[in-house]
């Protein structure tokens, strides 16, 4: 259908930087972070605003009592500050051969998403992490922190190759094994997996991370411009499937392509996870700045 | 039958592996979803929706049948130059193929011009007694069949060797004589003339256009008679059996010959369907009802009289009018079943007697006595002149101007013929090929035998008439014997240009002395004055005052007047009118008589007609509707289908069905079209 024809162009394009610049990473939920970053956290901590006051007890940090509370009605009371923290975010996306179809290519697309959501987390200083699936040995994910690591996010996605065919399922797992952090999390994948993915989906619900799912599909996939009598022949497994194709055959197809879409986004909705179905004709800027905002993941 | 294993042979290979392109797809996870419920079904019902199976079969299906070269019997025109000829006369007016013959002729015509081949050539020529070209050789088709949508129906009777005469003429070019004698000017160029016509016409004689056609054809065209270059091909139009048909034969009043006062119609009707019929024939008068009278005609070959029957209806003393007679009969030709006659007004006529005179008066005392009983007198005014008036111009003036009605020449000779009927008394005219040889042995004249029906020697009975002498009547060719003797004819009567001229072998007196030795002793007899009172009447055209003559159709009608009139007024049955001018002659001519009626002539400024005429069909042959064949030159051209039987195919016609199902079939292929 399609070879593996990156364009020469840069994933990220400085327009699209600029866009995403403005942009911020949204969790619904609170998490705790490792180190101190720009995100108020549930902790009260050191920060510029001011949360509350409690009464001193012993052993507090004589820094934060207020001394002019103290000297209107001589009692000690302690001043508590804000805490800010840092995000975790993990960006997650299929590395396997079948996301290397389609002009351009679903591998392509999942690779400019994830660094353009990168960038933001980023820029915000969170704890970004992006990881081809399945590739945890040959391309061990990297952790950066602080937008001067842009380039090196960059250079990871640019020598990943889909070729990692692994299972969803088992992907996961090894990425949850490895990570036990909370954070959010955005998994880039065409979903197409023999195993089926609700088990590798769970794994995730487990992991009680606020999970983003963006189903990744290709114009190609959606309608397929076939014609005649076909050995179809699954690049990842070489699996073989002989159509002739009719009209029927295609609307067929068609309803079980809206099908599988509608399961997936079920079965996504009903445990707490955003489900985003999206195809390579959709720009990234589009997909970032529209739907990703629509559906809370950026501000 | 190798082929028929081709079908069977195709749906195995729908069952069989076909050869599938590889196609690398990112993942067969949704196709195999979507062909898993195709592949529970069983092979029939995989076969069942296969639109491409089904076209495929059917193409095979075409190509054999193709291959097996289904035809069917077609036609098609011999050889590239056509002369289409049709009959456009009264006959083909029959109904008894719908609508009518000529409509039908000129269908099939069409038939034939869509038959010809690009380049080939065709010419139409109508006829009825004349023939008309309707369209000369050309290749447009376009133009020959305008041309012969263009045929009109006439009233008119069949006359094909105009149409011959005509075809000939064209066809062959170069030529430019059609007798027997001619020289052949250049190459006829070979030609198939098609005749359209019910064959209602008589046998074509002599048709002197004739010449041997150089027989290089076919045996398909051997087998017509030869036609100097065209064969003729004869293509009946009507039904195959006889269609019933009642037709008025004739129709005529006349005064009742016991009372001259009381007039008469006479009408005859002809039955020439196979069953027989009662007519109810209806007279009217100017369109009022007058009479009618129920006929019993029998059929053909029954009766005594054969197929005819007639009745009389009396008029009284009616003298005027248009008379109709109408059978009211529901048959295949509708204008022979109504005829029309005009009473004229009745019209002395004028005689002049030109007669030796002796002292004064005529010597001639027989012809005068007989002269002047009182029934001719009613009938005609009478002058006598001497011989002596001959000489005289002026009366050479009066009778070239048609002064008179009939001129009786006793025994005398005019320099030159007058415009007037004439009877001659023992002198021969002088000029229209009459003589009267002298009869040179001593034998005397007996007369033997006379005609009784025609009107001059009607009821005359001439035994015992004894004459002396006698010249035997050399007639010219046309005329009509009308008395025979032993030594030869006596008395013969020969048409010349609209009048008649009547010659007696014998004169009353003896020519050695006009002394009063008679030549014969007829003016003693009953019989003599019968005779002159039929010369009045027939010749001095009494006999036509009461009834009016009647023509055929298109036939020219010569319209005599008295004096010197130089133009008159003729008004056609639908009452428009023609003015006619004298032609130099007496006789004015009028060719125009197409409709059936009763026609006016008026002098210029005239309200009262000065005479009438009728034109009816009256022709057995064209009231006769059986389809006959072609008679030429004693050669009998049989009615044919006249386009050979040729083989149709219909395999290049399916090849190309199969073609067009195979653009579908690819259609259906890359478009994925679902019926």
């Amino acid at each position: 259908m399609s070879t593996n024809r990156t364009p020469d162009e840069p994933l990220l394009s400085p327009h699209l930087l600029a866009q995403l610049e403005r942009l911020e990473l949204v969790t619904r939920k609170m998490f705790r972070g490792q180190m101190k970053g720009e995100r108020r956290s549930r902790r009260k901590g050191q920060s510029v605003e001011f949360a509350d006051f409690r009464n001193y007890v012993p052993g507090d940090d004589l820094r934060f009592i207020d001394w002019n509370l103290y000297a209107r009605l001589e009692k000690l009371f302690l001043k508590i500050f804000m805490e800010e923290e840092d995000l975790h975010f993990y960006a997650l996306f299929d590395a396997s051969g079948s996301m290397d179809f389609g002009e351009p290519s679903k591998f392509y697309y999942a690779r400019q998403l994830a660094a353009a959501l990168g960038f933001v987390g980023l820029c915000r200083a969170d704890r970004v992490k992006v990881e081809a699936l399945g590739a945890s040995r040959q391309f061990p994910g990297l952790a950066l922190r602080g937008r001067h690591n842009l380039p090196r996010l960059v250079e990871y996605l640019d020598n990943v190759e889909a070729n990692q065919n692994a299972s969803l399922e088992q992907s996961i797992k090894d990425f949850c094994l490895r990570n036990t952090g909370k954070g959010i999390l955005v998994l880039i994948t065409d979903l197409m997996d023999k195993n089926g993915y609700e088990s590798a989906l769970r794994l995730l619900v487990a992991q009680q991370m606020d999970v983003f799912v963006i189903h990744l599909l290709s114009p190609e996939e959606m309608a397929p411009d076939v014609t005649g009598d076909l050995r179809l022949v699954d690049c990842e497994d070489a699996d073989v499937a002989e159509v002739t194709i009719s009209r029927p055959l295609l609307e067929r197809y068609q309803r079980t392509l809206a099908s599988f879409i509608q399961q997936a986004r079920e079965f996504c909705t009903r445990r707490g996870m955003v489900y985003v179905a999206t195809t390579t004709e959709n720009p990234v800027e589009d997909l970032v700045s529209n739907y990703l905002r629509q559906r809370g993941l950026v501000r | 039958m190798a082929l028929l294993a081709l079908p069977a042979a195709i749906v195995l290979l729908y069952f069989l592996k076909l050869k599938r392109q590889p196609l690398e797809v990112p993942s067969t996870f949704l196709w195999t979803q979507a062909i898993e419920d195709l592949r529970v079904n069983t092979i029939w019902q995989r076969l069942r929706q296969n639109l491409l199976l089904f076209l495929q079969l059917l193409l095979v299906a075409l190509a054999i049948l193709a291959c097996l070269q289904p035809g069917w019997r077609g036609s098609q025109l011999v050889g590239d130059r056509f002369i289409f000829v049709l009959d456009a006369s009264a006959s083909m007016q029959a109904t008894d193929v719908a609508p009518t013959r000529l409509e039908s002729a000129k269908q099939t015509a069409l038939g034939y011009i869509d038959e010809m081949k690009s380049g080939d050539v065709a010419m139409v020529i109508s006829f009825s007694e004349t023939a008309r070209v309707e369209r000369e050789f050309t290749d447009n088709r376009s133009r020959l069949r305008t041309a012969i949508k263009n045929i009109r129906q006439t009233n008119r009777p069949t006359d094909l060797s105009e149409a011959l005469r005509a075809a000939v003429g064209l066809a062959a070019p170069g030529r430019s004589a059609f007798e027997a004698g001619d020289v052949q000017v250049a190459e006829a160029k070979p030609a198939t003339m098609y005749i359209f016509s019910d064959g209602g016409f008589p046998q074509v004689d002599s048709f002197t256009g004739l010449l041997e056609f150089a027989e290089n054809q076919d045996a398909a065209v051997q087998e017509q008679p030869p036609l100097r270059g065209l064969r003729p091909v004869f293509i009946a139009v009507g039904a195959a059996d006889t269609p019933d048909n009642v037709a008025v034969a004739a129709f005529t009043t006349e005064q009742n010959p016991l009372d001259e006062e009381q007039t008469q119609a006479f009408a005859q009707f002809e039955n020439h369907g196979l069953g027989e019929v009662l007519i109810d024939a209806e007279l009217t008068r100017d369109g009022v009802f007058l009479d009618a009278a129920r006929v019993r005609v029998p059929a053909k070959g029954e009766g005594v009289a054969g197929n005819v029957a007639s009745v009389t209806f009396s008029l009284g003393s009616m003298n005027e009018g248009v008379l109709k007679i109408d059978i009211k009969a529901a048959d295949a030709l509708s204008i022979d079943d109504v005829a029309y006659a005009a009473l004229n007004p009745s019209r002395r006529s004028k005689i002049l007697v030109v007669t030796a005179f002796q002292g004064g008066v005529p010597a001639n005392q027989a012809l005068l006595i007989a002269m002047k009983t009182s029934a001719i007198e009613r009938l005609a005014t009478i002058d006598y002149a001497d011989t002596a008036i001959l000489r005289d111009p002026q009366h050479q003036q009066l009778a070239a101007g048609g002064t008179y009605d009939l001129i009786i020449y006793d025994q005398v000779q005019p320099t030159e013929m007058p415009q007037a009927n004439t009877l001659f008394f023992g002198r021969a005219p002088p000029a229209g090929g009459w003589a009267l040889t002298p009869v040179t042995d001593d034998r005397a004249p007996v007369i033997i035998d006379t005609d009784k029906l025609h009107p001059l020697t009607r009821l005359l009975n001439l035994n015992n008439v004894v004459i002396l002498n006698s010249a035997v009547v050399i007639a010219p060719q046309g005329a009509t014997e009308l008395i025979t003797g032993n030594i030869g004819s006596l008395f013969a009567i020969s048409p010349r240009q609209g009048f008649e001229d009547a010659v007696l072998g014998f004169g009353m007196l003896a020519a050695d002395d006009q002394g009063g030795s008679w030549n014969t002793q007829w003016w003693r007899d009953r019989s003599f004055p019968v005779f002159i009172y039929n010369v009045v009447r027939y010749l001095g055209g009494s006999l036509g005052t009461l009834s009016t003559p009647s023509y055929q159709p298109g036939a020219p009608v010569l319209i005599r007047t008295e004096g010197t009139i130089d133009t008159v007024r003729v008004v056609k049955p639908d009452r428009t009118s023609t003015e006619l001018s004298r032609d130099g002659q007496a006789t004015f001519v009028f060719d125009d008589a197409n409709q059936q009626g009763v026609y006016q002539v008026y002098e210029s400024g005239q309200s009262r007609p000065l005479q009438q005429f009728s034109v009816n069909l009256f022709d057995a042959m064209e009231s006769d509707l059986v389809v006959r064949d072609l008679n030429i030159n004693d050669t009998t051209v049989k009615a044919t289908v006249g386009l050979i039987p040729i083989r149709r195919d219909l395999w290049k016609w399916l090849v190309l069905l199969a073609l067009g199902l195979l653009a579908f079939e690819w259609y259906v292929y890359n478009r994925r079209v679902y019926i």
